[in-house]
């Protein structure tokens, strides 16, 4: 496989009164073609804001996003415009992300609209019907507005246009979790089922564990705009490295109710991010803190296995120091 | 909106319904007043002051006009002006405010300080002002129309913009590759139809008590054309010498139609916040 998007040193501020907000902070990772990553963290964390200047929807302070060699962060406005084609995006809120004067018909058929200028009338109304049915919407959606729809149905529109122009990558802001419980694993697998008729990547941005558990070959976990840990889901889940991975794992409701499981309670506060400490952002939550972890910010190092790597000065004593967030 | 939408939402709006069918109707008699007109509305060959009865039905004025007629031929030049001074002050207000309100830019607060300043001085010295700067004419009254009313456009149409720029779907335009033009007139512009309809119609209404003041104070439309402001400058004397009819008809055709504008828009910002809710 090859690397498709590759993301170094992003960093996203957004000046306020007094100094800025340190939304995102010297972010890198990359994504291979077909493969989903899944960036996950508590509200404030900076995933959202980290996809949103992937794809130049808010400028990014400094750092490169480069998809297949070239760097978008260079891009000038028309070259960037074109190159949305390849990468697309979708929302959180299905209904707020809709034009509400456009019917559906409109809003996918738009995508064909600036992006393949050489079709007719005729074949961008076959697309559209097309693009439809593989988002599982009849025909007859194409006519109505987005207010006449369900939740579901309207993030299916959402899903329907952002494939319009056959791209290579999609951001996945939390595609699911304003829908109601029922339809989710629907969205979920219409997602994922996509993903592999299409040779799609996707960035999935999730608060949820379980969701990016169940659809992620990679995860990275953000705390305060940087990633703390990163690396194959099935490890990071199993054996996770950094102790606020551990904590978060912990708060996860897991099916089996005979499981002991011991929940990690965080004390301490979260360092406003205006003034981020100069270590360790996790450091005045973290139970097994140490002097040096507040002298200088932890770099994200390899710790296990070939990929698993972790922002943490103790990654290795880890799993010892800690109860373990699984069964036992 | 189409049609239909606009039928469902006026049998559940009265306001609207009342005064689309005052403006309806005050459209229809200016355009069929040279058949429903019983007399020449130019034509001074009556006896003069008579009171209204069955020959004349609203009477006649001191030059022998007959006062129905010129009621019913006044709003093709009454109306004539003022929805063409706030139609042109709403299209040009919109080109102004569309990109004035998605800028993030300096230039767009320069903007808006600039209108802050033009609002400052009182609507109807302004008017006076730019008729005397233009020259007497219907084209000058469009004109100054128009100048008076696109601040109020600018203004509520930034408004609507500064919202809706923040909005997801336009954040969804942007991620689709829309060019910023495309942004502004496909995507923002159609969800501020609501509140430039209400505020056009506030603006007629008040374009029309404007239309006929400046007739009033005699800078406006010249005689002989029928006009309301200038029948009710006519007649406004006769009213202590007991011929009440030659302003009274007239003032009275210009709170019928200045109140069906009102209650339209009024009709259509009660409307606008009902969708908003939902």
């Amino acid at each position: 496989m090859s690397v498709l998007l590759e993301v170094a040193g992003l960093t996203k501020r957004f000046p306020v009164r007094g100094g800025a907000v340190h939304a995102v902070s010297d972010v890198s990772f990359t994504i291979e073609e077909g493969e989903s990553l899944g960036l996950v963290g508590e509200s404030g964390s900076g995933k959202t804001t980290t996809g949103r200047c992937i794809l130049r929807l808010v400028e990014p302070t400094a750092g490169t996003v480069r998809f297949r060699g070239r760097d978008i962060t260079a891009l000038g406005r028309r070259d960037l415009r074109a190159a949305r084609a390849d990468m697309q995006v979708v929302f959180q809120e299905p209904y707020e992300s809709l034009n509400p004067r456009m019917t559906v018909h409109q809003i996918v058929e738009e995508h064909l609209l600036l992006h393949r200028p050489e079709l007719s009338k005729a074949d961008r109304a076959a697309q559209v019907a097309e693009l439809l049915d593989k988002v599982s919407l009849r025909s007859e959606h194409g006519r109505r507005r987005p207010h006449e729809l369900s939740g579901g149905q309207q993030q299916r529109v959402g899903i329907a246009r952002a494939i319009a122009t056959d791209p290579a990558f999609l951001v996945l802001d939390e595609p699911t979790s304003s829908l109601d419980v029922s339809v989710r694993a629907q969205i979920l697998e219409l997602l994922l089922g996509l993903q592999r008729d299409l040779g799609l990547s996707y960035l999935f941005i999730s608060h949820d564990l379980s969701t990016i558990q169940y659809s992620c070959t990679r995860v990275a976990v953000m705390y305060l705009g940087r990633i703390v840990e990163v690396g194959p889901t099935r490890e990071v889940f199993e054996e996770p490295r950094h102790p606020y991975t551990r904590a978060l794992l912990s708060a996860l409701l897991r099916p089996d109710v005979d499981q002991s499981v011991s929940r990690i309670q965080l004390e301490g506060e979260i360092p406003s991010a205006i003034t981020l400490p100069p270590g360790c952002a996790f450091a005045s939550r973290c139970p097994v803190a140490i002097g040096a972890c507040v002298e200088a910010v932890p770099e994200l190092r390899r710790v296990a296995g070939d990929a698993q790597r972790a922002a943490c000065l103790r990654a290795e004593e880890i799993p010892a120091l800690m109860a373990t967030p699984g069964p036992g | 909106m189409t049609a239909r939408q606009l039928l469902r939402t006026a049998r559940r709006n009265s306001e609207l319904t009342a005064g689309g069918a005052l403006i309806l109707a005050w459209v229809a008699v200016a355009l069929l007043a040279p058949v429903i007109a019983p007399h020449d509305p130019a034509s001074t060959s009556f006896a003069a002051l008579q009171a209204p009865g069955s020959s004349h039905l609203f009477g006649t004025d001191r030059l022998g006009h007959d006062v129905f007629s010129r009621v019913l031929y006044a709003p093709r030049a009454d109306l004539y002006l003022a929805v063409s001074g706030v139609l042109l002050a709403l299209l040009v207000g919109v080109l102004i405010a569309v990109p004035v309100g998605f800028t993030r830019r300096w230039w767009g607060d320069v903007v808006m300080r600039f209108f802050d300043g033009f609002q400052a001085f009182p609507v109807l010295i302004m008017a006076l002002a730019l008729v005397q700067a233009l020259g007497q004419g219907s084209g000058t009254i469009i004109a100054a129309l128009a100048i008076l009313n696109v601040p109020l456009f600018v203004r509520v149409v930034r408004g609507q913009v500064l919202s809706l720029r923040e909005r997801r779907f336009v954040e969804a335009a942007v991620a689709a590759g829309n060019p910023t033009r495309r942004i502004l007139f496909r995507h923002i512009l159609p969800n501020t139809t609501f509140p430039i309809l209400a505020q056009a119609t506030i603006s007629i209404a008040y374009a029309i008590i404007i239309v006929a003041a400046l007739s009033f104070l005699s800078v406006g439309i010249k005689p002989p054309t029928a006009e309301w402001g200038q029948m009710i400058s006519d007649g406004y004397q006769n009213l202590t010498t007991g011929q009440w009819w030659i302003a009274i008809f007239p003032g009275l055709a210009v709170v019928t139609v200045v109140l069906g504008f009102h209650l339209v828009g009024d009709g259509l910002q009660r409307t606008f916040a009902i969708q908003r809710r939902h």
